[in-house]
């Protein structure tokens, strides 16, 4: 019987992506058990509904978080538009999910060099860094910021797309779709990945339901669950989509599901650029959400489903507004799927459920 | 189309025994939070199932009601348990990875229990404006029933109705001069035989003067005085305009209670006339008349002087 | 080679050109519509307050006395929010990379006094009684002109219209 010591991981840590504490009781290698930590970096940001209207707000809950930026201003653009009754145009509908799947293929790519420095792969981190500035790239030229955009308002949308910048855009992922997949067989296939990552930090399908995890990291272990399969707002407008899942669950299956959703965000975007339609942007809201009116909206990120709540109480201040994001469900995966395994492999295992604490603690 | 979603009210017994039966059924556990109210703190619990969202809101939960916590059934909800705990000050028990409210460690004591100042001002303001539109309502009701009364068969669309026809008395004008100025000054008014309509509409112009008034006197000294120069000015003009206008009707009443016969001549030209404006034209064509007769007999009596 | 997967892409990236920019010496032209610094255009500017009402983070401050309008560029987070209030578009957002400073300084514009818009030509085209005419149009310019030119004297504007009418009966 080994002596058992508590090392203590994060919140700074050169291989960790994001401010979590976890205290590894660790007996010869071994993890034990682990116990996460946060509240590291909570700027209070949902009491800031009391003091900023509800048009403002949105520039908040961008905010939130840097990488899933978008994610949060339309979902909670959408959940006051269903609070106050407001019908958002198809086009601006559209637009939103071109940019949206735009952020996921700009969060996995970032991701993606992640989990390969952490790794030691550094060159390959250098190569899905420089592709991300080609979507960084896009980014700027169509809404004029490179990860905050501010571009999505309370009854639509603030920018939209000429013919000109259509056509860069499908060049420029054309060229990324290249690339892209030559990276992603690069690290996919490589025998020394593969011996790190297969039959590391396995979850089963049974335990990760009862866990109550979403996203990627769900998908990996074979439940087929996802908030774009419900078709709700824009995504509706899409002829069929099919989440990707894995039936391992263990490291290699998550990065392969990360991998594989870059393409087929590539595939959503091409339709809807395809099929946009003409028409309006935005449509003017007047007034203020009624008292005790209440809503509720679900919107797929890049890390899983993230819920959101709003409430009005008859003046322009709404009462409260409520961001859950995907990561603050998937922290009790991540202490199951923590025990047992090496001390090692703790960082992989914490990179592949790809955490965001910033959002968590808003 | 939005995500479907339901909205229930539980007690706070029925929370625990709730969330076991719905982990029998296969639920799957979205999220906790809480809403600060003026009664207490509501803490909503979400579940998710084929699709459709099915939230219970537990509600004004106490700082002394002890709370069990779901964290047995679903061990994510932890997380969201102690936020609560932490942020609203909700007293919960049990929770499975228990930071002893220390997970954000923030300075203040339940930080979302609290309103700022700008937020409850707009939320009073919303409230009066929601109770006096209420009240306008009411009396537009009260209003629009006794008219009915009045009325009982609804005029056709079109009807020209004249308000002289309608006679001095009106329910609905009176209705409105009562709210307007009380019930004892509509009833001396009625009775000195004046139009309930006609003085509810001279009411208005006091009162757009009384708000006038008060407008000046928020404004600065120099833009005030300027207004009110410009004001005297107006009433001084209209009081010279009345004066006009009440010499030209001695005038024509004059003429009337001299009773002089009508000319021939001017009851032709103020046939077809409506009868205020045949009154001024006959003043004036007579006035006329008088000052022709007048300026011939002086003629007349220069020609004589002359003669003689 | 089985284990060199990424062989063409390190070779590539031997012989092509470096992705990167050599900044400070070349520098990267600033796209159109980029998110940059807010610019007041002050032949339009009312004073209003608008923008400083709606700024989501206060960095806008509109001094009416003394007719300035500043930002605090490092305050300011680039949403655009105070150009969508404005009620006479005077404000843009330049497509502007900022530049490193020693201090932070905040950016006053100067809003000069705007011409008084012409109001006799409406009184002269209504055909005003021509008694009353000279000393009413005398208040009601004066009372059209304050109005346009700073926007709260509704008490004013009531005024001139009201001594039209009286004018009118």
């Amino acid at each position: 019987m080994g002596k058992q010591t508590i090392i203590p991981f994060g919140p700074q840590h050169p291989v960790l992506p994001e401010p979590i504490h976890l205290d590894l009781v660790v007996e010869d290698e071994t993890v034990i058990e682990a116990v996460p930590q946060i509240g590291f970096i909570h700027r209070g940001l949902e009491r800031l509904v009391q003091t900023k209207d509800y048009n403002q707000f949105v520039y908040v809950a961008e905010r939130i978080c840097g990488i899933c930026a978008f994610g949060h201003s339309m979902g909670y653009a959408e959940t006051v538009e269903n609070l106050m009754g407001v019908e958002v145009p198809t086009r601006a509908q559209y637009l939103r999910v071109i940019w949206h799947e735009m952020s996921r293929v700009h969060s996995h790519t970032l991701w993606l060099g992640l989990a390969a420095d952490a790794f030691g792969f550094e060159s390959l981190f250098m190569h899905a860094w420089r592709l991300r500035e080609k979507i960084l790239d896009v980014f700027e030229r169509t809404t004029g910021g490179r990860v905050i955009f501010s571009v999505v308002k309370v009854g639509g949308v603030t920018r939209d797309l000429d013919d000109q910048q259509i056509d860069y855009m499908k060049s420029v992922f054309a060229d990324f779709r290249a690339e892209y997949t030559k990276l992603i067989r690069a690290f996919l296939d490589d025998s020394s990945v593969k011996n790190r990552t297969v039959g590391v930090g396995t979850i089963s399908r049974a335990d990760a339901v009862n866990l109550g995890m979403v996203g990627p990291f769900l998908r990996a272990s074979g439940e087929p669950y996802d908030v774009r399969m419900l078709g709700s707002n824009g995504y509706g407008e899409l002829e069929h989509f099919e989440p990707i899942t894995d039936d391992q669950g263990d490291c290699y299956a998550r990065i392969r599901v990360r991998c594989e959703e870059v393409l087929q965000a590539l595939d959503i975007i091409d339709e809807m650029l395809a099929k946009l339609p003409a028409g309006d942007i935005a449509v003017k809201v007047k007034g203020a959400p009624k008292a005790g009116s209440e809503a509720c909206n679900l919107v797929e990120q890049p890390r899983g489903e993230c819920y959101y709540y709003a409430k009005g109480n008859g003046t322009k201040y709404l009462d409260r507004m409520r961001m859950r994001t995907p990561t603050s469900q998937n922290l009790a995966g991540m202490a199951a799927t923590l025990k047992g395994c090496d001390v090692a492999d703790v960082n992989m295992i914490v990179l592949t459920i790809d955490p965001c604490i910033s959002c968590t603690e808003r | 189309m939005t995500i479907p979603a339901t909205w229930d009210t539980i007690a706070l017994d029925e929370l625990h025994p709730l969330a076991v039966k719905l982990k029998g059924e296969g639920y799957r556990f979205v999220q906790t939070h809480a809403v600060n109210t003026d009664a207490g703190i509501d803490l909503y619990y979400t579940f998710m199932k084929d699709g459709v969202l099915h939230n219970y809101k537990v509600a004004h939960v106490t700082p002394d009601q002890q709370v069990p916590s779901v964290t047995d059934q679903f061990l994510s909800a932890f997380v969201f348990e102690n936020e609560a705990r932490e942020l609203f000050g909700v007293d919960m028990r049990d929770i499975a990875i228990d930071f002893g409210g220390r997970m954000y460690d923030v300075s203040e004591k339940a930080p979302m229990t609290y309103v700022s100042p700008v937020q409850k001002k707009e939320i009073d303001k919303a409230r009066r404006a929601a109770l006096a539109k209420e009240q306008k309502l009411r009396k537009a009701q009260v209003a629009q029933a006794a008219f009915n009364v009045e009325h009982p068969q609804p005029q056709e669309k079109g009807a020209v109705i004249d308000p002289k026809a309608m006679g001095t008395r009106s329910t609905v004008g009176d209705a409105m001069n009562e709210s307007l100025m009380g019930a004892a000054k509509t009833a001396a008014r009625r009775d000195a035989g004046a139009f309930s309509f006609e003085f509810a509409m001279r009411d208005e112009k006091a009162e757009a003067q009384a708000a006038l008034e008060k407008k000046i006197a928020g404004m600065p000294p120099e833009k005030a005085a300027r207004v009110r120069a410009a004001m005297a000015a107006k009433a001084a003009r209209e009081a010279k305009a009345q004066a006009q206008a009440a010499a030209q009707d001695e005038q024509a009443t004059g003429a009337q209670a001299s009773e002089k016969p009508l000319d021939p001549a001017i009851a032709e030209k103020i046939k077809n006339l409506p009868p205020d404006k045949a009154a001024k034209v006959r003043a004036a064509l007579e006035a006329k008349a008088a000052r022709e007769a007048a300026a011939k007999g002086g003629a007349d009596a220069a020609a004589q002087k002359g003669a003689e | 080679m089985g284990f060199f997967k990424l062989g063409s892409m390190t070779m590539g990236s031997l012989f092509k050109e470096p992705s990167t920019l050599r900044y400070p010496f070349e520098t990267k032209e600033p796209p159109a519509g980029l998110k940059g610094r807010i610019v007041n255009d002050k032949d339009s500017c009312i004073l209003c307050g608008a923008c400083m009402r709606a700024c989501t983070t206060g960095a806008i401050a509109v001094d009416r006395k003394g007719r300035t309008w500043s930002i605090n560029p490092y305050r300011c987070v680039q949403c655009g929010y105070c150009i969508t209030v404005c009620p006479k578009k005077c404000l843009s957002m330049n497509p502007h990379y900022s530049e490193a400073a020693r201090e932070k300084k905040i950016r006053i514009v100067n809003v000069p006094e705007h011409p008084k818009p012409a109001r006799a030509k409406a009184d002269a085209a209504k055909g005003v009684d021509a008694g009353a005419k000279a000393g009413e149009e005398a208040a009601a310019a004066k009372a059209g002109q304050k109005a346009t030119a700073v926007k709260d004297a509704e008490g004013a504007e009531t005024n001139g219209a009201a001594g039209k009418d009286a004018a009118e009966n």
